[in-house]
């Protein structure tokens, strides 16, 4: 009798706890998922992120403001330029200066574009990790043709470009930036033709993603979740057409909403915001007018280099822009500038004391969100349902850690 | 008696030989190919004297380099299953050769030497028992590496060889029912007839259903993309997470030879073996018009470079296939396998005896 | 040769056989097990069955080891109890079966004249599968579906007990 319950207590079934990473290869080294399975099925999941944080905050509150400008590259590194703008229109609102028209056309038809790389690299992530690895390689080639634009007006490439100037970007586009962006975009439509053949109706990536990793519109609002993956429940929140910023009042475009919130559905609202955004730089490249791409005010924008080296007011400008203890001083205050980020409401939180560095400067990522979500989505799934779940959060170890 | 010995011997030699180069030059067609499909270069940087051939030192390269690493075993786990897990996965690959036919009997010096290293009269219940042991590599090298992730790539191997091996089992039936052997040679031989008088009777035409199913079942036997889920890389890393070295290759040469021998396989039962249409063992001929005659020793070699030809096509679709299709999930695989496969495969027996009593 | 082939055989499986019972790693012990069926199927391989040494090795080898080696698998089987030597009753009872069983294979041995096979030579086709077929479906037709019928309900019987505790 005693042996049988020795036995028993011995033979009985249990969980097996399962560390998903960060050296996971689906994991991108940036999260840890504690896992309990029961077989293949998630019994319960405990998502550990933090493994990229980098302080962005506090360094930034060490910084000047437009030092502060590089570290915005690295939050959300495959669409950067989102950052960038996200919080030089932050800062600028704490001066309560407004760019040139000029300008928001090209901080619009360059966030766009960042938006394009962002999803194509999301959705060709998720696809690869699927192990569709050729659609992965078709949006990595159409996105190389778009990293060849922002590194044309940029100088730097997908990562670190660093376009931003507070009032203003730092230079004008580039000549015939036109047509090569629509050459770009003709390469991308290609892409997503290819890949709608691939994926698209594709029974086994159906299946895959299909009412896996569901989430309803209210638990996602109740989440603080936003971006693609909010639409994909229904509810159509776009800061773009919510709280319009820069010229997209004077856009057309369409935003797309799922209806299930499932990882197909986020797959479709992603591959259709692509189509926008190219709509949207299509419009902003032919209605863009003329004129300055700097805001003029001596308070913010830097001199140019040529007047720097042979006048003396510029010179003087140029030292109290760049001394200790002047620079770009916006007055005491604080603002709060939301941008639609490729995977969400991207905010910049920025207090000022008055001096040449943020007081305070909070970002919200929106990845964070949606990873508070993520352990409930995995939850009674498979152990293989995780990973296109988990790649449909387009989790951006920079932004959500920060 | 000493003359078969080393006949065999030879035989043995140019399959393997054959088998074992094509699985090394698959490493680097697979690489290729998939970098063809996804507008890329692929691998070419590998050169002997300034040489690259297209990258085809890679194989050797890799090979090198695989030797040349670190063999290391996880001290948890048991050494002894841990080295021949891979060894298991070699042989069970490769003793699948020993009955697939290769060309039509070639007389020579008075001798009738059968170009298929042994006639076993069990065929391909040989080909269903050997490959079936395939399992014991995955299963053993995932148990003995004491990871859990390796365990869960070889639970997943497991239940999806067991699976797919029925649905395999199922649709040769078909086949030996046209052909009425379940001899490979048999059945090579029989696909040299002809319906109507000129479409070539082979296993396609015969069994277009029993082929879709059997080659399905065999893509997932040999573990690859879309039935990849005992490796699944992006998932559970899979059963070899803890090999290194050689013993990695070694899955890694199992895995091409596997895919040679499904090649092989899918030819002898499907895709008339050896035959070349309207060529018999006279000649070139066209039923009821010409034949042109040929010397015996030129038709046999032709036709043994036709079966080499037909395997390489068929090694050349399943890489389009892995690199073109996503990965199933555990209980698709599962149902696709028992509530699809099966039943379409029982199906596939039933119509084909209807056939065989009607007509 | 013949005889050769034969011996290391029975070789090959005595002492995986053995090594069954004396292994202490379960893990081992199953797979002394697969060795023993595989040498046995050898054997039936060399005595013109083909087609029983082929069905060994899918049933046996391929399919049945499979659910022994899972169960193994998922053991830990550092706990599981090693073998000790302790003579008691069952042990003795069990040496005095061990002996009659070896009386039992052994005596009608030696009542043989050789050990050499029977001189008669077999029919073509014996052991073929045509021939194995043939005699199943006309011979022992009553057996083999009653067997059919069998399997037919264990298997109804599985998917019931394994889809019933579903909640």
């Amino acid at each position: 009798m005693e042996k049988t319950a020795t036995l028993a207590r011995e033979l009985h079934t249990r969980e097996m706890t399962l560390h998903m990473g960060p050296s996971h290869p689906a994991m991108h080294g940036t999260i840890r998922i504690f896992l309990e399975l029961d077989g293949e099925t998630v019994v319960s999941a405990d998502v550990e992120i933090g493994y990229l944080h980098r302080a962005f905050e506090k360094t930034c509150e060490n910084r000047t403001y437009h030092q502060a400008i590089i570290y915005t590259d690295r939050l959300n590194y495959v669409s950067p330029l989102i950052n960038n703008f996200g919080y030089a229109m932050a800062v600028e609102k704490l001066f309560g200066v407004d760019v040139p028209e000029r300008c928001k056309y090209i901080r619009v038809i360059m966030s766009e574009i960042c938006r394009i790389t962002d999803h194509l690299t999301n959705v060709g992530a998720t696809a690869m990790e699927l192990g569709a690895i050729t659609a992965f390689l078709y949006m990595i080639k159409a996105r190389e043709t778009l990293w060849k634009l922002i590194e044309e007006a940029a100088g730097g490439r997908g990562v670190t470009p660093s376009y931003v100037r507070i009032g203003g970007v730092k230079d004008d586009l580039p000549v015939g930036f036109t047509d090569m962006a629509l050459n770009a975009f003709k390469v991308v439509r290609e892409v997503l033709q290819e890949v709608h053949g691939l994926l698209t109706k594709n029974r086994i990536f159906v299946d895959r993603t299909k009412g896996v990793g569901v989430i309803t519109s209210e638990e996602a609002l109740s989440y603080g979740i936003t971006g693609p993956f909010l639409r994909s429940t229904g509810v159509d929140y776009d800061v773009r057409k919510a709280k319009p910023y820069m010229v997209y009042d004077k856009i057309n475009f369409d935003i797309p909403v799922g209806t299930n919130g499932d990882n197909y559905d986020r797959y479709l609202v992603r591959m259709e915001e692509i189509q926008q955004s190219m709509r949207i730089c299509e419009q902003a490249l032919s209605n863009m007018p003329p004129g300055p791409v700097k805001v003029d005010d001596p308070r913010i924008t830097f001199p140019c280099k040529k007047d720097v080296y042979t006048k003396m007011e510029s010179l003087i400008n140029h030292f109290k822009l760049f001394m200790d203890g002047h620079g770009i001083m916006p007055p005491k205050g604080e603002v709060y500038q939301a941008v639609e980020g490729a995977n969400g409401e991207l905010g910049f939180y920025v207090v000022s004391d008055g001096s040449g560095r943020p007081y305070r400067l909070r970002c919200r990522g929106p990845c964070f969100m949606i990873m508070s979500g993520l352990s409930r989505m995995i939850k009674g799934g498979m152990v293989a349902d995780i990973v296109p779940t988990f790649g449909s959060v387009n989790m951006i170890g920079g932004e959500c850690d920060r | 008696m000493y003359l078969d010995i080393i006949i065999t011997l030879i035989k043995i030699a140019i399959v393997f030989g054959f088998v074992l180069n094509v699985a090394a030059i698959l490493s680097w067609a697979e690489r290729k190919q998939s970098a063809v499909m996804q507008d890329r270069i692929g691998a070419n940087r590998a050169d002997v004297l300034g040489f690259r051939i297209f990258g085809l030192f890679h194989p050797i390269a890799d090979t090198i380099k695989m030797l040349t690493k670190e063999d290391w075993v996880p001290p948890a786990g048991d050494a002894f299953v841990h080295t021949m897990a891979p060894f298991l996965a070699l042989f069970t690959a490769l003793v699948v050769f020993a009955v697939i036919p290769f060309g039509d009997t070639l007389h020579i010096a008075g001798r009738d030497i059968p170009l298929q290293i042994a006639d076993l009269n069990v065929g391909i219940l040989f080909i269903v028992a050997f490959g079936g042991l395939g399992f014991y590599s995955v299963v053993l090298a995932g148990w003995s590496s004491e990871n859990k992730y390796s365990l869960l790539g070889s639970l997943r191997a497991a239940a999806q060889l067991i699976s797919y091996e029925l649905a395999l089992g199922l649709s040769i039936v078909g086949i030996v029912m046209v052909y009425g052997s379940i001899e490979l040679d048999d059945i090579a031989r029989a696909q040299g007839q002809y319906i109507l008088g000129f479409i070539p009777y082979w296993g396609i035409i015969a069994q277009p259903l029993g082929f879709l199913l059997f080659f399905t079942a065999a893509v997932a036997e040999t573990k690859r993309v879309p039935f990849d889920l005992p490796e699944s890389e992006s998932e559970i890393i899979g059963y070899f997470t803890e090999y290194s070295g050689m013993k990695f290759g070694a899955f890694w040469m199992g895995e091409f030879i596997e895919v040679v021998a499904v090649a092989g396989v899918v030819t002898a039962l499907y895709f008339g073996g050896w035959q070349i249409p309207f060529v018999n063992n006279q000649g070139i001929f066209f039923p009821g018009l010409f034949t042109i005659p040929l010397p015996h020793v030129l038709i046999v070699l032709l036709q043994v470079a036709a079966f080499g030809l037909k395997v390489l096509f068929f090694c050349w679709f399943m890489l389009l296939v892995r690199w073109t299709l996503p990965r199933f999930r555990y209980d698709q695989l599962m149902a696709f396998g028992w509530k699809f496969m099966v039943p379409l495969a029982l199906l596939n027996i039933l119509v084909t005896g209807l056939f065989m009593y009607v007509f | 040769m013949e005889n050769l082939f034969f011996y290391i055989a029975a070789m090959l499986a005595i002492v995986s056989a053995s090594s069954v019972i004396l292994q202490r790693k379960v893990m081992y012990s199953v797979l002394s097990l697969i060795v023993t069926l595989l040498s046995v199927a050898w054997m039936y391989a060399m005595l013109s069955a083909p087609f029983l040494a082929v069905v060994q090795v899918i049933l046996y080898a391929g399919a049945i080891m499979v659910l022994f080696l899972f169960v193994v698998m998922m053991l830990k089987y550092e706990k599981t109890e090693t073998f000790r030597f302790r003579p008691g009753l069952l042990w003795c009872l069990g040496l005095v079966a061990a002996i009659a069983f070896l009386i039992e294979i052994v005596l009608p041995l030696n009542m043989t004249e050789s050990l050499a096979p029977a001189a008669t030579a077999l029919a073509p086709g014996f052991g073929s599968i045509k021939s194995l077929g043939s005699i199943l479906y006309t011979q022992y037709l009553l057996p083999i579906e009653l067997t059919g019928i069998l399997l037919l309900v264990a298997v109804v019987g599985v998917a019931l007990l394994s889809g019933v505790k579903k909640e």
